[in-house]
């Protein structure tokens, strides 16, 4: 019988992880209304870059860095060469589908330049035992990047302007909003975020499809939590990667994505918005 | 103030607006009629940026402003209140008028929201609320109190009647008048709108067929029947 409190300080690393891709996909989602599919491969992209640095530096820090500078080049790439083109053409569809397609050529491009062989990945911290440094370093910073991310959202004219614009770009325009830079940042903050958690979760073996069942589970946490909900998303992901380590530990591995199913299922027929997420939902 | 020349504005094949001269003079309320799909809102979208023309010209302030994107225009002094206020009922009315003038100074910001508390005293009492929990003619005072947030030079009035009680109608009319502001107003409460205004424009099927002093067409049986239906 494995150790509860061991598992579930896995769980929350684990869910922590979920949680921060699971606020990337919110944030593009309320600004754009579009799931962005390619969140894990750009994400994945910045990992590999951190690990390129890491290896020739030798140190953590200065590659966490470089993958959050890339992550934020990538988001405004993404949305000003590939999704804004789209959005005049009205088709709710045609961006997601965009976001499919370049999830496949990032990913294609990261086995191309960096082989499909696992590479090893550091911690930042030292990673034996049930709180290790390792683990703390997760959780934590997750837990405070993504209060960084609600506070801005809630309390700073930025914030105001990122959700007046998401909800009425029209008004928003007439208010002074320009609402076209507002589309990028909010592409921008939810592709450095979700560099963030690429990094946090390789460890320990940096693969082109490491961040897969990373995304599912994220895309998961974010249905579960409302996909329009932020708050939601942050504590889905942790109740999730709990949930999933409990199975884990006490059922068996091999039942973690069954599990992971049966959670979305069950949470979805009782409340179709989610667990946290408003019952109207706004056509655009 | 605010001119415009020979403006074109067309949803595909169709021109909503069809080659439209107006002119509307400095601190006074100018009044544009005309029944439904007349084209006076597609007017004010075109002046204010949110649909581009095909041609003509809008100058405003002595600049020409033609094509400037809304956030633009705005900016420059020339604020648009459109067609059921607009308010975003997913905020708060604080965070709606704070919205109204954010690219400014703090202390512009400060003193614009108290005099637009002072003009609307409903609203001092309902800052924290949702704004989807005001009433229509309150929804009307904060779409109309955030445009003033931008101390705007002119502003633009979609149909602020709409929906609204007779009375309050009035109250917020006569507050628009009170202000001595430069406004360009879309009404299809012509008796209402001329009331205030100093000078009206009649539209029908894009284009003007009546122009003059407000009291002028207030006064013209045949032109009020025609056109107005009242």
């Amino acid at each position: 019988m494995p150790d509860l409190l061991t598992l579930a300080m896995g769980g929350l690393t684990n869910g922590a992880v979920y949680a921060a891709l699971g606020l990337a996909l919110v944030i593009i989602f309320r600004a754009t209304r579009v799931v962005n599919f390619a969140q894990p491969a750009l994400a994945l992209v910045c990992a590999y870059l951190a690990f390129t640095v890491n290896r020739a530096t030798g140190g953590y820090w200065l590659g966490l860095l470089v993958a959050l500078v890339a992550g934020a080049v990538l988001g405004a790439l993404t949305e000003r060469l590939l999704i804004r083109p789209l959005r005049s053409r009205g088709n709710e569809l045609a961006p997601v589908i965009v976001t499919l397609g370049l999830l496949l050529v990032l990913q294609a491009v990261c086995g191309m330049i960096w082989s499909a062989e696992p590479r090893s990945f550091p911690y930042a911290f030292d990673f034996r035992g049930a709180f290790s440094p390792a683990s703390v370093f997760v959780v934590v910073t997750v837990v405070v990047v993504a209060g960084a991310v609600l506070l801005l959202f809630g309390a700073t004219p930025l914030g105001l302007r990122l959700r007046a614009a998401a909800l009425r770009p029209d008004v928003a325009g007439l208010l002074g909003v320009r609402v076209g830079l507002m589309l990028t940042i909010g592409w921008v903050l939810a592709a450095v975020v979700g560099a963030l958690a690429g990094v946090l979760a390789a460890p320990p073996f940096l693969s082109p499809t490491v961040l897969d069942t990373v995304f599912v589970y994220a895309l998961t946490a974010a249905v579960i939590g409302g996909l329009d909900n932020p708050v939601g998303t942050i504590l889905g992901g942790f109740v999730l990667g709990v949930a999933l380590s409990f199975v884990s530990g006490l059922l068996g591995p091999e039942l973690v994505t069954l599990a992971a199913l049966a959670v979305l299922v069950l949470v979805l027929s009782l409340r179709p918005h989610g667990l946290f997420g408003s019952s109207v939902a706004r056509r655009v | 103030m605010l001119t415009v020349t020979g403006l074109v504005t067309a949803y595909g094949p169709v021109p909503a607006v069809d080659g439209v001269d107006l002119d509307a003079a400095g601190g006074v309320v100018t009044a544009v009629l005309g029944a439904n799909g007349a084209g006076k809102t597609t007017l004010l979208r075109t002046i204010s940026g949110l649909v581009a023309p095909e041609a003509g010209r809008v100058v405003f302030d002595g600049e020409d402003i033609t094509g400037w994107p809304p956030d633009r225009v705005v900016r420059r002094g020339l604020a648009h209140v459109p067609e059921h206020g607009g308010v975003i009922a997913e905020l708060t009315v604080a965070e709606n008028l704070r919205l109204g003038g954010l690219w400014r100074p703090k202390a512009d910001q400060r003193r614009s929201h108290g005099e637009v508390l002072d003009l609307f005293p409903p609203l001092a009492g309902r800052l924290p609320r949702q704004a989807s929990t005001l009433s229509g003619g309150e929804r009307q005072m904060l779409a109309i109190g955030r445009a003033l947030m931008s101390e705007p030079k002119a502003l633009a009035l979609d149909e602020p009647s709409l929906g609204l009680a007779p009375t309050v109608t009035a109250a917020i009319l006569t507050t628009l008048r009170e202000l001595r502001l430069t406004a360009l107003l879309v009404e299809q409460n012509a008796r209402g709108a001329l009331a205030v205004a100093a000078h009206g424009y009649v539209l029908a099927q894009g284009r003007v067929v009546a122009s003059a002093d407000a009291d002028t067409l207030l006064a013209d049986d045949q032109l009020r029947h025609a056109y107005l239906g009242f």
